[in-house]
């Protein structure tokens, strides 16, 4: 009988969706490669961010009007203070899970924005954003920014006196827009930083906006990868079953782990320990801990002032630009921080939104050798390095007083010829290096085969 | 590894060390948040271990690359202990389902895809014993999590919980494909049509 009802529901629904022409979508076979399973971390991390944000969002106030702190925080009792600061205070020390879960989606932001560059630089070495999947790398790009603006807008929040500062950077940044600076200071910002439209600004965009932006894009990112279907690695051999061959160089078709029941197991793994990466890093771990910074307080500095890690690099670039190189165009103003804190990074992302269409192949479905890609490689190599430094200099006062006992005024001139000088060199080594290994492409052994061949007698890659 | 890899590797080591030796200096200690135990039952700062009381930014991007470097090296060990430990050796019996007659789910095989692998599931005891083992464990460690939530909410002990109780159910679901989920690979089409 309950077989029979099952059934009779499993018809009810099938008539109305279709669930018979969707089911073997559940067969669909993924490559079981151990680095694939960085953009799932990324999902889950996203996962996270959302659960643990509705969980803040019952205690949150979005508000800079003064109250009476009247919570557990022994220094400030009794003080008027921002709602925000108030409210962000007795999530952490007076909400049971409030310190936990509030540190957890700290965390979950900084794993998020961490995996999709990992994600990204996997994606970018084996080549898998060649054609056909080059709208993936874009949707995928935007997703990165997004994440960075997701992480960002909500850093501020608290309205304390470090997020605030570091907030004021953003807003000078985006006032330096010429012609249109100052309509996107009011849009992002509400009005010149801070008033009390800031906050309620940078919480919707924050909620409401950018998740609701990333969760289209990762719908969009998921859909063509099941269009499309997973790259995959090179075959060490034919793929035999019965009288069925696949030929180990065929990428016309793909082998791999059924979605169910194998690959979902798979996931629930990559689910599970990404969850107990972020419990031990929330239980062990503060991450920007509001009520030892303070309220906002607009008339005091915080010693050490600089944005979250994955901004660094455009700070680096805004520390190290020479202020003479601003200039005037009749009434338009381009300010250093208009070259350095948008047209440089601005530049850094259309590169590599451009990326695929410049390494352009033919249709390929494995992945590649990096080292049998020496241009790419060289490419990426010095890319690394350039972020790298950029993010050296972004905390050039650290290096400067607590490394090195010296001034900012010694180590610009140095960290400048290091950004211009080391990423050409380490490109130029990496290219050195691999030309020698005489590989081309890199798309799949046989491919490998006979691309070394053709480099053999003058042939290239792209 | 081959000789490139290495020299490549060693080359972005020279920037990334740096980097994150520069990083490690963004905080000087500070004093501990004094709670007035008067206005609230719940010890958040209690804890078993001495931590920093804050992190600066660059400090946390030094640690959340670690952190994920560390997930992914475990994520790799898994999933290969999954895919290879317990399973029979390659020249073993990888009868695909379809000549065998073996009971396999009706969505795997379709006009467009085949199984080209099929391995029963082991069934060993050894794998029943971790499972149980595992299963026991997740349950103390959400019951430990639940007791915490009602009586002292200490952060640590909350991390620590959940961290054992999410790594149980991940080795639990780790031994249960090992041991008790038959090896499936299958191919299909690249193509559009569905």
């Amino acid at each position: 009988m309950a077989d029979s009802r099952a059934e009779r529901l499993y018809d009810w629904f099938d008539a109305r969706l279709d669930l018979e022409r969707g089911r073997t979508f559940l067969g669909k076979a993924f490559p079981a490669e151990d680095s694939f399973l960085l953009g799932e971390v990324a999902l889950f991390c996203f996962l996270f961010l959302v659960l643990s944000g509705v969980f803040l969002g019952f205690f949150y106030e979005p508000s800079t009007s003064d109250v009476e702190y009247d919570g557990s925080v022994a220094e400030y009792q009794g003080e008027e203070m921002p709602e925000a600061f108030v409210s962000v205070l007795h999530i952490t020390y007076t909400v049971p899970f409030g310190m936990f879960i509030r540190r957890l989606h700290h965390w979950a932001a900084h794993l998020f924005v961490a995996s999709i560059g990992l994600h990204m630089l996997r994606v970018f070495f084996t080549g898998a954003y060649r054609n056909p999947r080059e709208p993936n790398w874009v949707v995928g790009t935007g997703l990165a920014v997004l994440a960075m603006g997701a992480a960002y807008t909500g850093y501020a929040l608290p309205f304390d006196e470090f997020a605030a500062t570091a907030t004021s950077i953003g807003y000078n940044l985006t006032v330096s827009v010429p012609l249109v600076g100052d309509f996107l200071g009011e849009i992002v910002f509400g009005g010149q930083f801070p008033t009390s439209a800031t906050i309620p600004r940078l919480y919707f965009l924050h909620v409401l906006v950018i998740p609701s932006a990333i969760a289209v894009g990762l719908a969009v990112h998921m859909a063509i990868l099941i269009r499309q279907k997973h790259t995959e690695a090179p075959r060490d051999g034919d793929v035999e079953a019965g009288d069925r061959t696949v030929d180990r160089d065929d990428d016309g078709v793909i082998v791999g782990l059924p979605a169910v029941p194998n690959q979902t197991a798979v996931s629930a793994v990559v689910f599970f320990l990404t969850a107990a990466t972020l419990s031990a890093l929330a239980g062990l771990l503060p991450v920007h801990n509001v009520a030892e910074y303070g309220p906002n307080d607009p008339a005091a500095t915080p010693e050490l002032i600089m944005p979250d890690w994955f901004l660094m690099w455009v700070y680096g670039f805004l520390k190290l630009l020479p202020t003479w190189l601003s200039f005037s165009v009749g009434p338009i103003h381009v300010s250093t921080e208009f070259l350095g804190g948008i047209v440089l990074p601005g530049l850094v992302f259309a590169a590599i939104v451009a990326w695929p269409f410049v390494d352009r192949t033919d249709p390929v479905h494995f992945t590649a050798d990096p080292l049998a890609r020496p241009r790419q490689t060289a490419v990426g190599v010095a890319a690394v390095a350039f972020v790298m430094i950029a993010s050296i200099a972004g905390m050039n006062n650290i290096l400067a007083e607590a490394v090195l006992g010296t001034s900012t005024g010694v180590v610009n001139p140095i960290l400048t010829a290091a950004l211009v000088g080391v990423p050409p060199l380490f490109a130029g080594i990496t290219y050195l290096l691999l030309r020698g290994d005489g590989n081309g492409d890199g798309a799949d052994p046989a491919a490998n085969d006979d691309v070394a061949d053709e480099t053999a007698g003058g042939g290239s890659d792209d | 590894m081959r000789r490139n890899t290495l020299l490549i590797g060693a080359m972005i080591v020279t920037v990334l060390l740096p980097m994150w030796f520069v990083a490690l200096h963004g905080e000087p200690p500070s004093e501990e948040v004094a709670i007035d135990e008067s206005v609230t039952d719940i010890r958040p700062l209690q804890g078993f271990v001495d931590t920093p009381n804050k992190l600066s930014p660059s400090q946390v991007g030094v640690i959340v690359w670690v952190a994920l470097f560390g997930l992914i090296g475990v994520l790799t060990a898994v999933h290969r202990f999954m895919n290879d430990a317990v399973r029979p050796p390659d020249d073993a019996d990888a009868r695909p389902a379809a000549d065998g007659g073996a009971v396999t789910l009706p969505w795997l095989e379709t006009e467009r895809r085949w199984i080209v692998e099929y391995h029963d599931a082991s069934d060993a005891i050894e794998g029943l014993v971790a499972m149980g083992g595992l299963t026991v464990l997740a349950i103390v460690f959400a019951a430990l999590f639940t007791g915490e939530y009602l009586t002292l909410a200490r952060t640590q002990y909350f991390g620590l919980y959940a961290t054992g109780m999410f790594t149980s159910l991940a080795l639990s679901t780790v031994a249960y494909y090992a041991w008790f989920m038959p090896h499936i690979e299958v191919a299909e089409h690249r193509g559009h049509e569905r």
